[in-house]
């Protein structure tokens, strides 16, 4: 039995068309006519364009004319009947598969974001060479120092008074076998904007003069600090730039563009990402603080304190989503909640 | 001339789009599965099946186009680039002096960049066995898409800030109004002067085979474009101003910029407020993207003609436009990405719906040119740092 398809043939790097007929014979041989163009061969003798979805195939024979079917799906039928579809557009068709693929995208997007970004940021953080990050805590430093952060205004008296209860500190975390890569240091500023503490890329704590006013109890000022310091121990800076980093090239890559919508979006999931991770951070932080503080004195109580003074005196709480530390109150509520993790039983 | 104008509006040819959103959808995610299986080495392989998909779909006159690029080619490229990504964002994180290089590397390379992935894009598109091209020169490349846009910016600076300053002692009022119509009538027109220059060498660059393509462009087109964009860019940040005013907002907004104590009645709704803010203005932005790229596209294309004989012709519709970037984004964030295959074959649809080619293609016979695309590089390089020049 055999079947004609009509068509066109176009000349080997010429864009002429000429019309065309293919007679397409059971045993899978072709005859083409054409007034411009005659050829006969087997199927497996001629070029097939690649098989994609339901697209019609176009024939190029081996003198270079290609021929162009003006009813595709008659031709693919045939050319399925007489050659096998290619192994990858039977997976493409495949429904079990696309269901299956659809499942482990979701879930590798999952793991990504969740477990493999944090944990590689972390491993490449660790391993950037130490002046890089104390270049940029000397920039953080003259950064806040254009953001209109002035000396300490605190007595000379006071401020070595904190600086020696902050060696102490950090002589007792030592004792306890928490290493640091970069060795603390604390300093002092003065900045209208109220309580704040940070913590730099090269170990440097930055406490603010209203900061120290506000944790006005040893305990709570000693919190305030360990928080911070968990920062330091865990290398928080840096991870957050690695991390940041890693996550824009990702999306880069993996969204393509097609009418800049994916650039809008590709940001937002950037900046969402950031604020995911740089929560997360924070609950480290607050863990670190609250496990030192507990093993001192058995009790969280003055870090949770300290959280409800400031708690008052933020104007607007965004919603825990869009911001950079998760919601105060839930801090609070993890802190009086702390069970310190069980201790190996000595023998 | 007349005998051109006959000719033209005898035939119209429109793009056809035949591709469809459950088949491309199984392309799609396979692409992806293998992509994560095999690490990422598959995305190249990925790739030229999508552009295929995409190209081969789309039909004009009863032929298709093909995408000729080869996976090998395309992953090579691609591994350059992100190395340079790579090194790029270290680079530009270490220190402000390595940004600013890095920022000057990137700007110096980009023109060469650009001419590079166009002649690329081109060789590797073929319509009828014919493949097109990109003869832009390298010299020309540095004078429209660097120089031209630096000076423009350098006039738009000079002349508003240098008016300003030289008034500011003697007539303050002139100084400050004078400046700022100073600044908008050149950024206006210095907008419409790099537009045109990078338009029409992209444009007059291209060839089918060796047939050229042309165009001349009209500043005061694309003058008016960006009047009109700017006015509506304006006239909608006046109507939320209003708006804020009207519905009594206007305290809690300068609270939160003053940083003032707000009793906890009202915190939620200025979070509210906050938050219809910025989709007010994200919905402005994309109004306003829409309609320059409307606008433009459809008078680039009125200007464009092949070997003199068919006629390009974009008939692109703000309402159109806007409704369909919207509902794909909405499709695309309510199926947490899985709706990107639906929404790449909805825009395809619509552009190839809103393009056609007017003049008799059969009368024209074009040879082929034996020229290669020869590495992916730039154009895996423009992708990866996302500085495609857009001139639609």
């Amino acid at each position: 039995m055999t079947e004609t398809v009509k068509g066109h043939l176009i000349a080997p790097q010429n864009s002429t068309k000429h019309a065309a007929e293919l007679t397409l014979g059971s045993n899978g041989f072709i005859i083409l006519k054409s007034e411009a163009h005659q050829y006969q061969c087997q199927l497996d003798a001629v070029t097939l364009s690649d098989a994609l979805g339901s697209m019609p195939r176009n024939m190029t024979f081996a003198s270079g004319w290609v021929f162009i079917s003006s009813d595709g799906n008659k031709l693919n039928t045939w050319i399925n009947r007489h050659s096998k579809t290619p192994l990858l557009v039977r997976l493409e068709r495949n429904l079990l598969l696309i269901c299956l693929a659809t499942v482990v995208t979701a879930l590798t997007a999952y793991g990504l974001y969740v477990y493999a970004v944090p944990k590689a940021a972390k491993w490449v953080a660790s391993h950037l060479p130490v002046e890089l990050s104390r270049e940029l805590g000397e920039q953080g430093l003259t950064m806040l120092d254009e953001m209109g952060f002035e000396a300490s205004k605190l007595e000379q008296k006071e401020q070595d008074k904190l600086q020696l209860r902050f060696d102490d500190l950090i002589n007792k975390l030592k004792e306890q076998g928490v290493e640091f890569t970069h060795p603390p240091k604390m300093t002092l500023r003065f900045a209208s904007d109220g309580a704040n503490a940070f913590a730099l890329a090269d170990g440097t704590v930055v406490l603010t003069d209203a900061m120290v006013k506000l944790a006005n109890e040893k305990l709570q000022l000693e919190g305030v600090i360990l928080h911070e310091l968990g920062h330091v121990h865990k290398e928080h800076v840096m991870t957050n730039l690695v991390q940041t980093a890693i996550l824009s090239i990702t999306a880069a890559m993996v969204v393509g563009d097609s009418s800049g919508i994916s650039d809008t979006l590709t940001s937002i999931a950037v900046i969402g990402g950031g604020l995911t991770y740089s929560r997360i951070h924070e609950s480290e932080a607050d863990d670190f603080a609250a496990q030192q503080l507990y093993s001192w004195h058995q009790s969280t109580e003055p870090l949770a304190t300290l959280f409800e003074k400031l708690h008052k005196q933020q104007p607007v709480d965004l919603p825990g989503w869009a911001s950079t530390h998760p919601a105060l109150d839930d801090r609070i509520e993890t802190l009086r909640h702390y069970q310190p993790p069980p201790q190996p039983t000595a023998h | 001339m007349t005998e051109h104008s006959t000719d033209l509006s005898t035939k119209q040819h429109s793009f056809n789009f035949h591709g469809n959103a459950s088949e491309f959808f199984g392309i799609w995610i396979v692409n992806i599965l293998l992509t994560i299986v095999t690490f990422g080495i598959y995305s190249a392989w990925a790739k030229v099946r999508t552009n295929t998909y995409f190209y081969g779909n789309t039909e004009l006159d009863g032929d298709r186009f093909e995408y000729l690029a080869k996976p090998m080619q395309i992953l090579i490229g691609r591994i350059i680039a992100v190395v340079a990504l790579i090194a790029w964002t270290i680079l530009s994180g270490i220190n402000p002096i390595a940004a600013i290089v890095c920022g000057l590397l990137l700007a110096l390379a980009l023109p060469y960049l650009s001419v590079r992935n166009m002649r690329f894009d081109a060789r590797i598109t073929r319509y009828r066995n014919v493949r097109f091209n990109f003869e832009g020169s390298y010299s020309n490349a540095y004078l429209n898409i660097l120089v031209k846009p630096l000076a423009a910016y350098a006039l738009i600076i000079a002349s508003s800030f240098g008016f300003s300053a030289l008034l500011m002692e003697s007539h303050p009022v002139v100084a400050i109004i004078g400046g700022i119509l100073l600044f908008t009538l050149t950024a206006v027109f210095g907008y419409a002067w790099v537009m045109v220059g990078m338009a029409s060498y992209v444009v007059n660059g291209y060839r089918y085979g060796g047939k050229p393509f042309s165009a001349e462009l009209n500043m005061v087109e694309y003058a008016k474009i960006a009047a009109l964009g700017g006015a509506l860019f304006l006239g909608s940040f006046i109507l939320g101003f209003l708006l804020i005013i009207g519905l009594g907002m206007f305290d809690v907004l300068q609270a939160l910029f003053t940083g003032d104590v707000i009793d906890p009645e009202t915190q939620m709704t200025s979070v509210f407020a906050l938050l219809a803010g910025y989709l007010y203005m994200f919905f402005i932005g994309f109004v306003i993207a829409a309609f320059v790229k409307t606008r433009i596209r459809n008078y680039l294309f009125s200007k464009t003609q092949i070997d003199n004989t068919l006629q390009l012709v974009s008939n692109m519709t703000l309402g159109g436009y806007l409704a369909l970037i919207i509902t794909n984004l909405l499709l695309t964030i309510f199926t947490l990405g899985l709706g990107r295959a639906w929404a790449d074959i909805r825009h395809a649809q619509y552009m190839a719906s809103a393009t056609q080619l007017d003049g008799d293609l059969a009368l024209m016979a074009v040879q082929d040119h034996n020229l290669e695309a020869c590495n992916a590089i730039a154009d895996e390089m423009v992708d990866a740092f996302d500085i495609n020049l857009n001139i639609v």
